[in-house]
């Protein structure tokens, strides 16, 4: 669903001149608000220039409030900040299911999954709660000395984890994994998901979720 | 028609238009079908025109000389889409539903087209949709449930679990239920995801369920329900339990609850924990410690749960009037073996629980819908192999009527996948002559209309989201239901 976000673009150029941006008020999705302000960043701001956004949500009503802030242990962020210099993107690698290698820049902050989706990459049924917590199909593999670097791990994430495909000790979930500079060139696979009828099904999981 | 997408997919690999994602959008296509007991068919029509080159990203590396452009019809019998995640998913878990998104994207693509309110097997055979179209994938899910076979299965106050979640889920055919939430005690029989569902909606307080879209007559039924403490019964032992962590974390967390659990039941569980999986080893854990009364009790607990194992049902009591239910009678088991294969074997004592509401969580169960269609009545699926119909070429099935009613979203989706990469690959493999024509949904909308079927479309299921949104509003929900088919239809082709 689509929230009010507001937003305020601040920005300084290296001659030291600050400079207050724009200040909108815009009504889209989270997204979306990224999409627009990568594409603000790469269209209007020349690279010598830095600068931050700010972008807090406000929910639009009692109910959907609520509803975000329900009873789960899925909580989401509800305000982020970007740096969006151009010079600060971080390459990231996917080993595709096929085998097949795909290397992005995206932005620190974004999480694996923001980038998939935002980059729009070929990988079949990922990210199918939008990054909730609430499903397993962002499902990551990572070097050990990268998985190690990561953030720490929840319970809740922990938990729907352990009903991924093909878990391995060095898995997480991509929603939640927010790149920083030190993940600079990481190379994540993305594990199989087929069920093979040879194999027995995942321990007897039915059907609430 | 109304064929724009909205905004880009949330999902990846939705519907966008390079050769490889011709693939995506068969494979995805399979999503919308997880279905609670409702008729839903996928039937591709292959165009007329064939020519270049079709992608192969995820059946090998194989790439054969045709392009083509596949049309996916969806059949439904209720005239509402999503099956489980709207009717089977509990009101609680809103982002379990987010993948509704991803759906409604797939359905809008212009090669999709959405048919509801048609029984396949009543209002359409299978048969003629194998005419009309050069594929029929099967993925209807599991409409029934199993029963327990046992006296007093009958009496008032016992429900399957099937009926019980379509009841506050809103689903059509259970608007009529009525549960008796009058007694203290209530057993749910079976100890997996959807047992814990049913507890937690049973227990949890109303401020929770309030914001939530479960249906207004459950809402003022639960609001005077007397039910006070639930008891999750299973033939097995805590290391055999079928639910998952995190709907056992959410019972631990329920407030205004507490566990009330027999700590002899979980006698040799903490040495052999070390032995387990990850997955098995947390969930174990947490068990523990709620049984163990170490999980946080709130303040003002007045409603309690428990897992109580090694029973297994023999008899629901009759009270005096012989219609409701008084208590039930279990047979106390041992276990013989360990871990996934242990066996529950009776000693031979019997126990009797007393309580006014039995719910029996014990699996759901396909039904044979079309004669024509080959059904295992023991397993209650379609016979296939990965996905393969055994009569003749073009007919599938996906999903739990394919491989049983198991399974979360992702791993019914990644068995969509399987079964999509079956029949793409009779494609590629000329199994499927995409060279013959086929009428497509002309012919069987046609028949549909001598019939005086009245199908709803996509755009006229988006006149019910709205409306349900509206109402939802009024009273601060997300949305309020519509729990009958008449009305349905009325607000769809207002």
């Amino acid at each position: 669903m689509n929230k009010q976000y507001y937003i305020c673009v601040w920005g300084h150029c290296d001659s030291g001149t600050k400079t207050l941006f724009s200040f909108l008020s815009l009504k889209m999705s989270s997204a979306c608000i990224r999409r627009t302000l990568v594409a603000v960043s790469q269209s209007f701001i020349p690279s010598s220039c830095n600068f931050l956004a700010f972008g807090l949500h406000f929910s639009p009503s009692p109910a959907a409030r609520d509803r975000q802030t329900a009873y789960t242990n899925n909580r989401r962020f509800s305000s982020f900040t970007r740096i969006l210099r151009s010079e600060n993107k971080v390459t990231v690698n996917f080993i595709n299911r096929d085998g097949q290698k795909i290397t992005v820049k995206a932005a620190p902050g974004d999480s694996l999954l923001d980038v998939v989706i935002e980059q729009n990459l070929d990988i079949d049924g990922f990210g199918a709660c939008e990054g909730t917590l609430a499903c397993s199909t962002c499902h990551l593999i990572f070097e050990e000395d990268v998985y190690n670097k990561l953030g720490p791990i929840t319970d809740e994430e922990m938990d729907m984890l352990d009903l991924a495909y093909g878990l391995t000790d060095t898995s997480r979930l991509g929603c939640q994994i927010c790149l920083t500079k030190s993940l600079e060139g990481i190379t994540v696979r993305v594990p199989d998901s087929a069920v093979d009828i040879r194999q027995p099904t995942d321990a007897g999981t039915s059907s609430s979720a | 028609p109304n064929k724009s997408a909205k905004s880009p997919p949330r999902y990846c690999g939705g519907p966008p238009s390079n050769r490889k994602s011709q693939l995506g959008l068969a494979l995805f296509l399979n999503l919308l079908s997880r279905s609670f007991g409702n008729s839903v068919h996928r039937s591709w029509r292959l165009s007329d025109y064939c020519s270049t080159e079709v992608g192969a990203s995820h059946t090998g590396r194989s790439h054969c000389q045709s392009r083509l452009d596949i049309q996916v019809d969806l059949f439904e019998r209720l005239p509402v889409p999503f099956g489980l995640v709207r009717f089977g998913v509990a009101p609680d878990h809103p982002e379990v539903k987010n993948v509704i998104n991803t759906f409604t994207q797939t359905a809008l693509h212009e090669r999709c087209n959405f048919f509801g309110n048609v029984g396949v097997g009543k209002d359409v055979s299978v048969a003629e949709l194998r005419q009309a179209y050069h594929a029929v994938v099967l993925s209807y899910g599991a409409e029934g449930n199993r029963r327990l076979g046992i006296p007093g299965e009958d009496l008032r106050g016992v429900y399957s679990a099937k009926d019980f979640v379509g009841w506050y889920n809103g689903l059509p055919g259970n608007k009529e239920l009525r549960p008796d939430l009058s007694s203290e005690t209530a057993v749910v029989l079976g100890q997996g995801n959807v047992a814990l569902d049913v507890a937690r909606i049973l227990l949890s307080p109303l401020d929770i369920l309030k914001k939530t879209d479960i249906t207004q007559p459950s809402l003022e039924a639960l609001a005077e329900s007397q039910v006070q403490r639930v008891l999750i019964v299973g033939r097995r032992g805590p290391l055999q339990v079928a639910c998952t962590i995190k709907e056992l974390r959410e019972m631990v967390n329920l407030p205004g609850t507490m566990p009330d659990m027999v700590t002899t039941d979980f006698e040799g569980v903490a040495s052999v924990l070390k032995d387990l999986s990850r997955p098995r080893k947390r969930l174990t854990e947490l068990l523990l410690k709620a049984a163990q009364g170490a999980a946080s009790r709130q303040a003002g607990a007045s409603r309690q749960w428990g897992f109580h194992f090694l029973r297994s049902p023999l008899e629901i009591l009759p009270a005096d009037d012989l219609t409701s239910t008084a208590g039930i009678r279990l047979a106390v088991n041992v276990l013989e073996g360990s871990h996934e294969g242990a066996r529950a074997v009776p000693t031979g004592e019997v126990e009797e629980l007393k309580c006014g509401m039995v719910i029996s969580s014990i699996g759901y169960r396909s039904l044979c819908i079309d004669p024509a269609v080959p059904f295992d009545h023991h397993k209650a699926i379609i016979p296939n192999t990965v996905g393969r119909v055994q009569t003749g070429a073009g007919l599938y099935c996906s999903g739990w009527v394919k491989r049983g009613p198991t399974g979360v979203i992702a791993t019914t989706m990644n068995d969509s996948f399987d079964t999509a990469r079956s029949l793409l690959q009779d494609i590629e493999a000329g199994v499927i002559d995409v060279y013959s024509v086929k009428p497509g949904s002309r012919a069987v909308l046609s028949s549909l209309d001598s019939r005086g079927v009245k199908w709803v479309s996509f755009s006229d299921w988006e006149k019910i989201d709205k409306e349900e949104v509206r109402r939802g509003q009024r009273v601060g929900r997300p949305r309020e239901k519509i729990l009958d088919v008449a009305e349905m239809l009325r607000v769809a082709h207002s």
